[in-house]
């Protein structure tokens, strides 16, 4: 037996220990315990580190499902689908500065944001921050310029609480800090073996080029998110990092074209003419602001070609046809 | 400030501590009394610094009153008589209690009884008036039987809010605290006791946090959120309230005699393994004991208790009970569930006085699930969601049964069993039934903290048992989460 002074000590160095394994693995290994979307994060993560293709997609996860680089790669177009779930430009400006920096140029950059990505985010804190998808200086740069646009509201959706500690300007520091908000999910990776998942979704993804399904049901009449608005109201912080990237690709002498993946028709016929208006026009001052290619406006394919109220299933060839054509026609 | 926060683990504790035993090491004792008892003014201030005046000045007041039974003792004949100065104290505490707890509930009835439109007061209830005033209740009397005294009104604050047991209980006597407070071998840090300390607190934080917490997501779904339940999800949400309030009000408990340990107070054990009970007077000889202690001491006994037999006593008995439910809270549903375990004690009396007995394993189903439907009382806002919840455990008509046993029962199906989602509403159904499972092994098989306790050794096994639970506890602090006892 110890005395009881080293118990207390051992318990206390026991503790230490325990805290520090699993604070390594939960921050290191994401890829073992995380669910379905993580996979997608690390790909794009892995791929902007290296690869080298002469097309690359930028966008949410609309984009995600319905671009496919297979289909769209020719013997002179080599692409790959860097979209994520969730993200808004401003992932998309560091997706991009991250590619150019580790990958040789690309010619051409196409972009592809869900309307209502540009009006809010409502993942940066959920799956950026806490997958750990960039650099703690781009966080703080990203507060900073929210500051410096005087945008109050785009980063305080869905952030939880401010951080007590550390203040809201360090709240991703929290993730790093706090780990203690990962257990739920390594509990569930342990009990769902998820480091089988998501090595083959990763492997499925690498096949793909970055395609990834969101969901496989034959046809949804459901309403996506942009019939809850009237108006169209770009946010002042995606704003500035959308046309950020737009001016980091023309500096880079990469053509940029920017679709907008298709409504099912039950959403398209809801969503006010005013909000269309609204979003058409900004994507038309793009155009003549920054010398991009549209590629299309806001437009709809039929309920059965989509297997959520966002997300194409059955229509996933042919809105990559519809990009490949457009795309080609205005090279 | 709650045991099972950050706020409290890391400064509140720490701070406390040190400085408590650093006051001691310089033979400050009285400013060392003085420091806890600040300290456990600030911890209770935490929730709401409005509720501070409320306990303040109920201290006040009783050990007045406490005082003046000595006084009243030397000058004999003079002035008030001491039972009147008693039965002012405890009518004094009672009155305090019952404007915060019951008056609502009074206007409530009222309303109902003569279809008047009285206004409900909305008051909040301050933070364990029920724990300090039942404990200042048993001071006073004591001190009326002479047997205890108190003529420094630090010592008295220190009784009663002593942190670790301020909140929840166990409630403690007078008696039974003081002489710890005053043996001056306390006042050195005994790493003994810390190292015990350390051990059954980390018992208790796992408890609460990993394992009561995770039983309250199914407890809540089924009473509050579900509109309707089947068979099995019914009898899945009546356990895991059943295993919910076990584990947190134990978890708490334990916390609570961990924190006292660490300032060498030991305080009085307040569950034995209650669900391991085979009669309803055994299990209330291993529930919440420190209350059942007063409410027989207090209340059953001064009634009468079965001084004068047969009916008397079992009118004595109920009494206790129902005032027992009534003071876990201000409703019917309350009084009921007191009601209930009166009753079964009476019956159980019946029973034995005919000398029959049932075999150890009946008796323990019998009495476990007596216990379990009757929490169903306990926990349900209003009566609606006890019937909802009751009629769903014992209605036939809504069977759900695991896919995989289709092909063989399929026969079933004719009578209205059907095979989908067998704890359908419940959220994560086979991650529930696990838990259930691993809930009755533990309160079946397992040794309680306080058995783990008086075994402690600080050996190899022991160190990596409390490492990896204190680990798992200080990472499955997510979010707050109140004891439940704290609304009682």
């Amino acid at each position: 037996m110890l005395n009881s002074k080293k118990f207390i000590l051992y318990i206390l160095g026991g503790v230490f220990i325990i805290l520090s394994i699993y604070s390594y693995i939960v921050l290191e290994h994401k890829i073992l315990y995380m669910g379905g979307e993580y996979p997608m994060w690390r790909h794009v993560q892995n791929t902007i580190n290296n690869n080298n293709n002469n097309a690359i997609l930028i966008g949410d996860s609309r984009a995600k499902a319905g671009f496919i680089p297979n289909k769209f790669n020719t013997d002179t177009i080599n692409s790959v689908n860097l979209a994520l779930g969730g993200i808004t430009p401003i992932e998309g400006y560091y997706i991009l500065k991250n590619y150019l920096s580790n990958n040789n140029t690309p010619k051409y950059l196409l972009m592809s944001f869900a309307p209502s990505h540009i009006y809010e985010q409502d993942t940066y804190w959920e799956r950026t921050v806490r997958f750990g998808f960039l650099e703690d200086n781009d966080y703080s740069d990203i507060y900073n310029t929210s500051l410096i646009l005087n945008d109050k509201t785009t980063l305080a959706n869905k952030m939880n609480e401010p951080s007590l500690i550390l203040g809201v300007e360090n709240k991703h520091l929290d993730y790093k800090i706090f780990t203690q908000q990962y257990l739920t999910e390594l509990k569930n990776g342990i009990l769902y073996q998820r480091w089988c998942t998501n090595n083959q979704i990763l492997k499925y993804l690498n096949t793909s080029r970055g395609h990834y399904y969101f969901g496989k049901r034959l046809g949804s009449s459901r309403l996506n998110t942009e019939t809850k608005h009237t108006f169209f109201k770009p946010s002042k912080l995606i704003n500035y990092y959308l046309e950020k990237t737009i001016e980091l690709a023309n500096k880079n002498s990469i053509k940029v074209f920017w679709y907008t993946m298709p409504f099912n028709k039950s959403s398209f016929n809801t969503v006010s003419t005013t909000f269309k208006k609204g979003y058409n026009q900004y994507i038309e001052n793009l155009v003549d602001k920054h010398k991009i290619t549209a590629l299309n406006t806001l437009s709809y394919l039929g309920d059965a070609k989509f297997s959520d109220p966002s997300h194409l299933y059955m229509g996933i060839d042919e809105a990559t046809e519809d990009i490949k054509i457009k795309f080609h026609s205005k090279l | 400030m709650l045991f099972n926060s950050y706020e409290f683990i890391f400064v509140f504790l720490p701070i406390t501590f040190f400085i408590y035993f650093y006051l001691n090491h310089k033979r400050l004792t009285e400013a060392s009394k003085g420091f806890l008892v600040c300290s456990s003014l600030f911890f209770y201030s935490w929730w709401n610094v409005a509720y501070l005046p409320i306990i303040l000045s109920s201290m006040v007041f009783n050990y007045i009153i406490g005082r003046s039974f000595n006084k009243t003792c030397k000058d004999k004949g003079k002035g008030f008589s001491k039972k009147s100065i008693l039965i002012f104290g405890i009518v004094f505490n009672l009155s305090l209690l019952g404007y915060f707890k019951y008056t609502d509930f009074l206007i409530e009835n009222f309303n109902l009884s003569f279809s008047s439109d009285a206004e409900l007061l909305h008051l909040a209830l301050p933070l364990a008036i029920s724990f300090f005033t039942f404990q200042q209740i048993a001071y006073l009397v004591d001190s009326y039987r002479q047997e205890t005294k108190e003529y420094d009104f630090l010592n008295y604050a220190l009784f009663v809010t002593f942190f670790p047991q301020l909140i929840a209980g166990p409630i403690v006597h007078h008696k039974e605290m003081m002489p710890q407070f005053a043996n001056t071998r306390n006042k050195v840090k005994n790493y003994r006791n810390i190292a015990m300390g350390l051990f059954i607190f980390s018992i208790g934080l796992f408890k609460k946090v990993v394992i009561a917490d995770t039983f309250a997501v199914w407890a809540t779904n089924g009473f509050d959120v579900a509109t309707t339940l089947s068979f099995f999800a019914a009898w899945a949400t009546s356990l895991s309230y059943t295993f919910q309030l076990y584990f947190d009000f134990s978890g708490y408990t334990d916390m609570a005699i961990g924190l006292a340990l660490l300032f060498n107070i030991r305080l009085p054990v307040n569950f034995n393994s209650p669900y391991k009970a085979t009669n309803i007077q055994d299990f209330w000889r291993r529930w919440h004991m420190t209350l059942s202690r007063f409410m027989r001491d207090y209340v059953y006994i001064p009634l009468g208790g079965n001084r004068k037999g047969g009916f008397r006593a079992y009118n004595n008995l109920m009494a206790t009970f129902v005032l027992g439910g009534l003071w876990h809270g201000a409703a019917w549903t309350f009084v009921f569930w007191g009601f209930l375990h009166g009753l079964a004690l009476i019956v159980q009396k019946f029973w034995s006085k005919l000398g029959f007995k049932l075999w150890t394993w009946l008796a323990w189903l019998i009495t476990f699930n007596f216990v379990n439907i009757t929490w169903v009382f306990f926990r349900a806002k209003e009566w609606d969601d006890a019937v909802k919840i009751l009629g769903s455990m014992f209605s036939l008509s809504n069977i759900s049964l695991p896919g995989f046993l289709e092909k063989n029962f399929l026969f079933l199906s004719q009578y209205g069993v059907n095979f989908n989602s067998w704890l359908g509403q419940t959220p994560e159904g086979r991650l529930t039934f696990i838990w259930i499972i691993a809930g009755f092994a533990l309160i079946i098989f397992s040794k309680n903290s306080i058995q783990k306790l008086h075994t402690f050794q600080p050996g190899i096994i022991n160190i990596a048992f409390t490492s990896f639970i204190l680990a798992i506890g200080l990472l499955s602090i997510t979010k707050k989460s109140e004891f439940l006892y704290f609304n009682f």
